[in-house]
């Protein structure tokens, strides 16, 4: 049965308990006609009272008003006339009210009291269930809050026994002690025991007691809160930190007493004792290191923590209270804030660590530099909460670093002058160790020998030519042993293979003791040197042999030192020996007596105008020879102005014995040529005689016709007749003439070696040939016998043969010209003489007629040569012939009997 | 005896004549003499300039000639006369033993090359062989002009036919070439053969061809 009230009530529940009253008084007016028409009875005052007391019951005094009212109103119907009709009157209250009024009065007074005594009984029933629930309610709680008690006292008791913390209690009046299990633990005491202060002074440790009296004495005196810490000594010596808390209060009778906890902070002390220690020893290694740390929030994107060093870092007291971020920004060099930020965003955004260097500028203007670390501290949903770091002053590193970059600056830039020093001077420049390997080669030394520097610790002997190699490497030991500088010379092959003399110094590097620790060294290319050494040395050698194949002396005579000297060939030309000291006595010595006058004139000439000398004379040589010597020299003036000659001494004797030759030989070229020049004037000779004797010939075949005609001419007969006298004439002029230039003396014959013959006539001809390009060979067999013949008419013979095969060969132009004169004895022991030549060679048809007189195959030509020689050959005895060769030209062969068979 | 049949011959030519260049007065007078011997007339040079400046007879002739000559050799000599095509016949002599020249004198058409001193007749034989060519190249060149004004005096069409003959068509042939009746040509066969005084057909050939006539190839 829901709880119905007036004064409280959902409308919900207000509303069904009116409808339920409704329902009530319409239940009841049904009932009522049913039971007027059943019973016949009026129960409608029964019925309608009913139900306005379910109503009351039901839902208390307004419903039941409620079914008052409408009751009052279905009474009324029912009462008034049209009885039973449902439908509206219009006046209902004009119906019969005073007849039935004292039923509704009295319906109304009985209806209304029972309501009233209704509804208050059921507002009481209601209360008292009410207040019963309420205590049920209460009883329930209490036993709840029991339990909750019984389990707080549990969880207090486990609290206290995990937190090592006990509760205790103390009335100072009384001096009742109350201890929680854990506080007896912690005082390390039995259970059993009772607990008194004095058990606590027992277990405080020593040094401890006074303060710990003296707070209890206070406590008691004062009853005050008091807050302490100290320490216990356990039975068993340990030591405990405990936090002493006490709160004061009043109990009922007004004392004092204290209800505290006492909390084992002895794992926390000690903890918090490292830590401050480390703390400490952070602050302090902070302080030493200049590092400062640093928290900067993310979230709220500023510094929420910095140490004290960051403070005295950027110049500002960290005792004052900054407030802002913005003065340590403001500190921050402008070029680098940016990036800072940047990077600590960066880091935040991608929850990596923050390195970031900045600088930053302090008040007094000096600049630090700052290497800043961080490290990012996640929450609980992923996102960084905190950038945690430090900054750390590195301005000295940085200065020093700075300091340390400029100085191997500094050194590499010093190191690399030198290297360049090093690897430019055009030196090879060596470095060894004391035991004589390379440790070091510059640049060219490389380059030269092509050797990398780690094949020359081990291959820089190869380097060297072999022939040098041993001799050097016993010199580089003994200068090595000698610790003294020293040098040598060998040939070091260049990188393409070719050997050059170098020259090696080698100098040695001591410590303070005075140790030899490396030998340095540089080699020099000595190679021009030593070929211009031998080139010098090969020209000397061979201006002395110039000399002597010349037959050239050199002197050299300073007029005002009186400086002589003359070379190997000089003395040797005047006869003396090298060793001699050269003096003018010398030369009078050996100048002809003829001729002393004329070299003491030159000399003192000399001396005198200090002129050029240029003049010949001869000498007397001890074994009574003479030689004509030509002397030149030169004067110059030196640099000091002094005077003096520099000449030579020509042996001229070959040269004037030469030359008279050549002079007899001209003579006699000259007397030949007349001859041979006899044989080219036969050319016009015939020509001359031709010419009249064809004249001759047609004039008297004129003649003999003009006399045989049938009438004879005898005029033109007679004329023709004269012309045949007139030239006969002419003819016999020019052989007149011939024989006037062919005038000599008969043959002078005399014994002849032909080979000399054959010499002579060469050395005439030879320029002809020369000029001609015509190269010429002799094959004269030695020590042929001698043949008795004019010299000249020979002479003549093979100069004619040689010349014919000249001509014979000039119009050949696709093969050389050569000539060759052999002398040999033929088969028949004659002497025997061939002129060879590669000329155009002999024609079938001239091979008969080649000696006769007049015939000629050359243009121009005379056609007496040939004859000409063969009658002198004839003459002699010998026979001259002609044939071709097996290969081009022709060859030309005379034989002369030898003397002997003369004689037989 | 062949000296009077040449003396006959050359009796019968009083215009023939002979010309010597020789810078050898000797030689000059004496050949001159000899060649008079025999009836020949003679005009004598002293150099090959002289001989130059005169006009070439109607006669025969024919040229004596020193192959050495002042100025020019008797072989570019007889070059320049070939180039001025005066076919005058040379007979050269040399008083050098010029073989090699000789040669090539001979080459280049000289009658003869003679050595001094020659035998006289040798050097008469070579003139008259010389004057008998010269003769006949005269003559020969008379008959050509002899033909050339006989064929001068045909009529174009004559021309025509002549070459169609000289080629050896029928008339019939020829009609059809010049596009005449064969009676036509018939007619003018025999004008043309006529004025041609050509005796057949045969003797009309060496006619053409001493005139060079020949049909045009078409």
């Amino acid at each position: 049965m829901k709880e119905f009230d007036f004064p409280r009530g959902s409308p919900k529940r207000l509303m069904t308990a009116y409808a339920l009253s409704v329902l009530s008084v319409v239940a009841a007016v049904t009932t009522a006609e049913l039971l007027t028409r059943l019973l016949n009875a009026e129960a409608i005052v029964s019925s309608l009272l009913c139900g306005v007391i379910f109503a009351a019951w039901v839902g208390g005094l307004g419903p039941a008003l409620l079914a008052i009212t409408l009751s009052l109103l279905a009474f009324h119907y029912y009462l008034a006339l049209p009885n039973n009709s449902f439908l509206w009157k219009r006046e209902l209250f004009a119906a019969d009210v005073s007849a039935e009024s004292p039923r509704l009065i009295l319906f109304f007074i009985t209806s209304f009291i029972v309501a009233t005594v209704i509804a208050a009984q059921r507002k009481a029933a209601q209360e008292l269930r009410h207040s019963g629930d309420e205590l049920h309610a209460a009883m329930k709680r209490q036993e709840r809050i029991q339990a909750a008690l019984l389990r707080s006292e549990m969880y207090l008791k486990e609290a206290q026994s995990l937190s090592g913390t006990g509760s205790f209690g103390w009335n100072i009046a009384s001096g009742q002690v109350i201890w929680s299990d854990e506080t007896f633990r912690i005082l390390g005491v039995d259970r059993a025991t009772k607990p008194t202060i004095e058990l606590i002074v027992q277990r405080t440790h020593p040094e401890d007691r006074p303060s710990v009296q003296e707070t209890i004495d206070r406590a008691s005196r004062e009853g005050r809160d008091f807050d302490h810490e100290h320490r216990f000594v356990m039975p068993d010596g340990s030591v405990k930190y405990v936090h002493v808390v006490a709160r004061a209060q009043r109990d009922t009778s007004g004392n004092v007493e204290f209800v505290g906890a006492v909390m084992d902070v002895t794992g926390v002390r000690k903890t918090e004792r490292k830590l401050r220690r480390s703390e400490a020893y952070l602050a302090e290694s902070q302080r030493l290191s200049r590092t400062s740390s640093w928290a900067w929030d993310a979230g709220r994107q500023e510094f929420v923590y910095r140490s004290p060093e960051v403070y005295r870092l950027f110049g500002l007291d960290p005792n004052e209270d900054i407030g802002t971020n913005q003065p340590f920004y403001d500190r921050i060099l402008s070029e680098d804030r940016e990036r800072v930020i940047e990077m600590a965003q960066e880091a935040v955004r991608e929850k990596a660590d923050l390195e970031v260097d900045f600088r930053i500028a302090l008040p007094d203007g000096s600049i630090r530099y700052v290497h800043s670390v961080g490290h990012p501290f996640v929450g609980e949903d992923g996102e960084v909460v905190q950038l945690v770091g430090t900054h750390i002053d590195v301005t000295e590193q940085h200065l020093a670093n700075q300091r340390l970059q400029e100085a191997f600056d500094e050194i590499k830039k010093s190191e690399d002058r030198l290297r360049l020093v090093v690897d430019t001077i055009p030196a090879l420049v060596w470095r060894a160790s004391p035991d004589g390997i390379p440790d070091f080669l510059n640049q060219p030394a490389l380059d030269y020998t092509g050797l990398a520097l780690d094949q020359a610790e081990t291959g820089w002997p190869r380097a060297f030519h072999p022939e040098d190699k041993k001799g050097m490497l016993q010199k580089w030991s003994a200068i090595r042993a000698s610790c003294m500088p020293g040098e040598l010379e060998a040939r070091l092959r260049r990188s393409d293979g070719e050997y050059r003399w170098f020259l090696f110094r080698a100098v040695p590097l001591r410590d303070e003791l005075g140790n030899i620790v490396k030998w340095y060294g540089s080699s020099t290319d000595i190679e021009d040197r030593k070929r211009a050494e031998e080139e010098l040395r090969r020209s000397e050698s061979k201006l002395v042999e110039a000399q002597r194949v010349s037959q050239t002396g050199s002197f050299f005579w300073n007029i005002s030192t009186g400086e002589r000297v003359g070379s190997e060939e000089f003395f040797r030309i005047l006869g003396y020996d090298p060793s001699h000291s050269f003096s003018f006595e010398m030369i009078q010595q050996r100048a002809h007596p003829e001729d002393r006058a004329l070299v003491e004139q030159s000399r003192e000439r000399a001396l005198r105008d200090g002129k050029d000398l240029d003049y010949e004379h001869r000498l007397l040589m001890p074994d009574g020879a003479i030689k004509f010597v030509h002397v030149v020299a030169h004067a110059a003036r030196t640099h000091a102005g002094q005077l003096e000659y520099v000449g030579a001494v020509v042996d001229v004797t070959a040269t004037k014995e030469a030359e008279a030759k050549l002079q007899k030989a001209q003579a006699e070229l000259a007397r030949v040529t007349r001859i041979t020049t006899l044989g080219e004037m036969t050319a016009s000779i015939s020509h001359e005689v031709n010419q009249p004797l064809a004249a001759v010939v047609n004039a008297a075949g004129a003649c003999l016709r003009w006399l045989g005609g049938s009438t004879p001419n005898l005029d033109e007969a007679r004329q023709a007749a004269e012309w045949v006298i007139r030239e006969g004439n002419r003819a016999a002029e020019v052989i007149r003439r011939v024989r006037a230039l062919a005038k000599n003396a008969g043959p002078q014959k005399e014994m002849i070696d032909i080979n000399g013959i054959i010499d002579e006539v060469i050395a005439l001809v030879q320029r002809e040939l020369a000029t001609r390009h015509v190269r010429w060979r002799l094959e004269l067999t030695p020590g042929l016998p001698m043949v008795l013949a004019d010299r000249v008419q020979l002479q003549q013979v093979i100069m004619n043969l040689i010349m014919n095969g000249v001509e014979a060969m000039q119009p050949v132009a696709d093969r050389p010209h050569e000539l060759a004169i052999r002398s040999y004895r033929d088969d028949v022991q004659r002497v025997a003489v061939d002129v060879v030549d590669s000329g155009v060679g002999i024609s079938a048809d001239s091979a008969t007629k080649l000696f006769d007189a007049f015939f000629t195959t050359k243009v121009g030509g005379m056609g007496m040569g040939l004859s000409i020689c063969r009658s002198i050959v004839e003459a002699h005895g010998g026979r001259l012939s002609a044939i071709n060769n097996a290969g081009p030209g022709a060859r030309f062969q005379f034989t002369l009997p030898v003397y002997q068979e003369e004689a037989s | 005896m062949s000296s009077t049949k040449s003396q006959r011959d050359l009796a019968t030519a009083a215009e023939r004549v002979v010309f010597v260049i020789d810078d050898d007065v000797a030689m000059r007078e004496t050949l001159s003499s000899l060649f008079r011997s025999v009836g020949l007339r003679v005009e004598l040079f002293g150099s090959a300039r002289e001989f130059a400046q005169i006009k070439m007879p109607d006669a025969a002739s024919c040229l004596v000639l020193d192959i050495r000559l002042p100025g020019i050799s008797g072989l570019d000599f007889q070059a320049e006369l070939a180039r001025a095509d005066i076919r005058i016949p040379i007979i050269f002599m040399t008083g050098h033993g010029d073989i090699p020249m000789s040669v090539q004198a001979m080459k280049a058409g000289a009658i003869d090359f003679l050595t001094k001193p020659f035998r006289d007749q040798e050097m008469l034989d070579a003139v008259v062989k010389a004057l008998e060519r010269d003769q006949k190249r005269i003559d020969s060149q008379k008959v050509i002009a002899d033909l050339r004004v006989r064929f001068d005096s045909l009529t174009s069409r004559e021309r025509e036919v002549i070459a169609f003959v000289v080629d050896g068509l029928m008339n019939k042939q020829i009609a059809a070439e010049l596009g005449v009746s064969e009676i036509t040509v018939k007619v003018h066969r025999v004008n043309m053969m006529r004025k041609m005084k050509a005796r057949s057909v045969i003797d009309l050939v060496g006619m053409a061809d001493l005139l060079g006539i020949r049909r045009p190839k078409g």
